[in-house]
């Protein structure tokens, strides 16, 4: 803890859970989904659902995914700005479901034949963890940069890619691989020391078993 | 390099403190400069643009009728502010609104500081920038205070807990309303032993104090229990610089809360399943306000 984290954040009320956290979420969530989309649901679970109306809940997930940090006062008129940009949307109060934390939120980007989903959880005090990505277990705080890379199942992929941040000369925080054998694809979040370079970045989307590279920065 | 200073609890701040042979505050901006990686300039900075964003929020509070999304807040701050009657006297009525301001601005959706927590938000602004004006602190001593007010908050985190859902509402108005009393002591005195004083009267006061939101929002009984923590923070600073010191030094303060907390049903915890929560008149508000 340190007394920023005591007298902070700086934020849009009324909880930092459920309002705050909520933004960082759909903030996250559009960073880790970073392409144009048609279409997005925003699903509520627990006490997200159960206490969101009166927390605007739904605003600041529509807040934070139309970009603005939790301290951003548009939140409160996030409907009316998600209008004018054409974002199109739809809030589900989900109730309870047992296997998701207190406070998640379930986010599906629809584009024209893809559909790409988020699931973030809210722990207390503003912070964030991104627990799920398209069916990965993950667990992502924004405390590093970092990069998610979604890879066919080969052999040697984890080295090359492993290598290529070595090359670039950036320590390695941590790396966690998800398989899932029944599509021969694997996940694989790497927490970084610093950024990664966009050149070596563009290097890795070109290898042929890289599907796809999100590049996150640290969050502020 | 230089080393970061570590401290888990009071007796090691305070004995760090003077060991460096500087102030508390002096200790504490270094401190935080050393953990943000940042220059002590650089920390100041990030301290003033929270005091701007505390006296935003007292504004913005005073300005207008706030109205929550529930509708269980409603402009108290601007009532209190055009009443005209003084119990006591002017002062006194203006850290009642000012406080009121800033947690009712919270609970409307404002930009506020969780200091702590956003449910007591109200407490530090409302008492802390209030004295300031009264007694003409200069501007960086009300900075330093802060300073202050922040070291003794990460004390109570590392002992038990800033948190309702973990130690009730006397961890969150509680810790807010300690460590404020400490934070307007600082201002009068560089005596660390009579700011901890301040800081274990504040926290003595309210403790037992459960969370019990009506509906799980933060507006009953929340918004009014900043008030209470204010005045509490005042008075028990007052006590404080009179030279009354505290019989129970702080860590074990903090350590009873802790030991409260755990105490305590988790229907009293932010659950909203128990006390005020659970009243009759608070179900069938949160039903109505489910229905629209």
């Amino acid at each position: 803890m340190a007394i920023f984290d005591v007298i902070g954040p700086i934020m849009i009320g009324p909880s930092s859970s459920h309002t705050a956290g909520a933004a960082r979420i759909g903030y996250f969530a559009r960073k880790i989904y970073n392409k144009p989309f048609d279409f997005v649901e925003i699903n509520l679970y627990n006490s997200f659902s159960e206490t969101g109306k009166g927390h605007g809940t739904d605003i600041a997930i529509l807040g934070g995914l139309l970009g603005f940090a939790p301290d951003d006062s548009r939140i409160l008129r996030a409907y009316q700005y998600a209008a004018e940009q054409n974002l199109r949307f739809k809030i589900n109060w989900k109730g309870i479901d047992e296997d998701l934390p207190e406070n998640s939120a379930k986010i599906t980007f629809y584009g024209k034949d893809n559909e790409f989903f988020v699931i973030g959880s809210s722990i207390g005090g503003g912070k964030v963890e991104i627990i799920n990505i398209n069916n990965y277990p993950v667990k992502i705080s924004g405390k590093h940069d970092a990069l998610v890379v979604l890879a066919f199942d080969v052999p040697g992929i984890v080295a090359y890619i492993a290598g290529l941040i070595a090359k670039s000369g950036i320590n390695i925080a941590s790396m966690d691989v998800e398989r899932d054998s029944s599509i021969g694809e694997a996940l694989m979040v790497i927490k970084l020391d610093s950024e990664f370079p966009d050149r070596e970045l563009n290097k890795m989307l070109k290898h042929e078993n890289i599907k796809d590279v999100i590049k996150l920065k640290r969050l502020r | 390099m230089i080393k970061k200073i570590k401290f888990k609890n009071f007796a090691m701040l305070k004995s760090e403190v003077r060991k460096s042979g500087k102030t508390l505050p002096e200790f504490l901006k270094e401190y935080e400069a050393l953990n943000q990686g940042i220059s002590i300039n650089e920390t100041v900075e990030r301290m003033e643009k929270i005091l701007n964003v505390m006296n935003e929020s007292i504004k913005r509070g005073l300005e207008k009728t706030n109205k929550s999304r529930t509708g269980m807040t409603n402009g108290g701050a601007y009532k209190v502010r055009n009443l005209g009657i003084h119990l006591i006297n002017k002062d006194f009525t203006e850290v009642i609104y000012n406080t009121l301001a800033v947690a009712e601005t919270n609970a409307c959706m404002g930009r506020i500081v969780a200091a702590p927590t956003a449910g007591a938000c109200g407490v530090l602004p409302g008492a802390l920038i209030s004295i300031a004006k009264f007694n003409n602190v200069p501007h960086n001593k009300v900075i330093d205070a802060l300073f202050v007010s922040g070291g003794i908050g990460e004390v109570i985190a590392n002992i038990a807990s800033l948190s309702g859902a973990r130690h009730g509402c006397q961890a969150e108005i509680g810790s807010a309303s300690s460590m404020t009393a400490g934070a307007i002591t600082s201002m009068f005195t560089d005596d660390i032993d009579a700011i901890e004083s301040a800081a274990a009267f504040a926290m003595k006061n309210l403790l037992g104090l459960v969370c019990d939101p009506v509906g799980g929002f933060v507006e009953i009984p929340c918004i009014k229990r900043n008030v209470n923590g204010a005045f509490n923070a005042i008075s028990s600073a007052e006590m404080a610089l009179s030279g009354i010191r505290t019989v129970i030094p702080f860590d074990e303060v903090i350590l009873a809360m802790k030991r409260i907390g755990e105490k305590m049903s988790p229907t009293l915890k932010e659950t909203a399943e128990g006390g005020l929560a659970a009243t009759p008149t608070a179900k069938e508000l949160v039903r109505k306000f489910k229905e629209r």
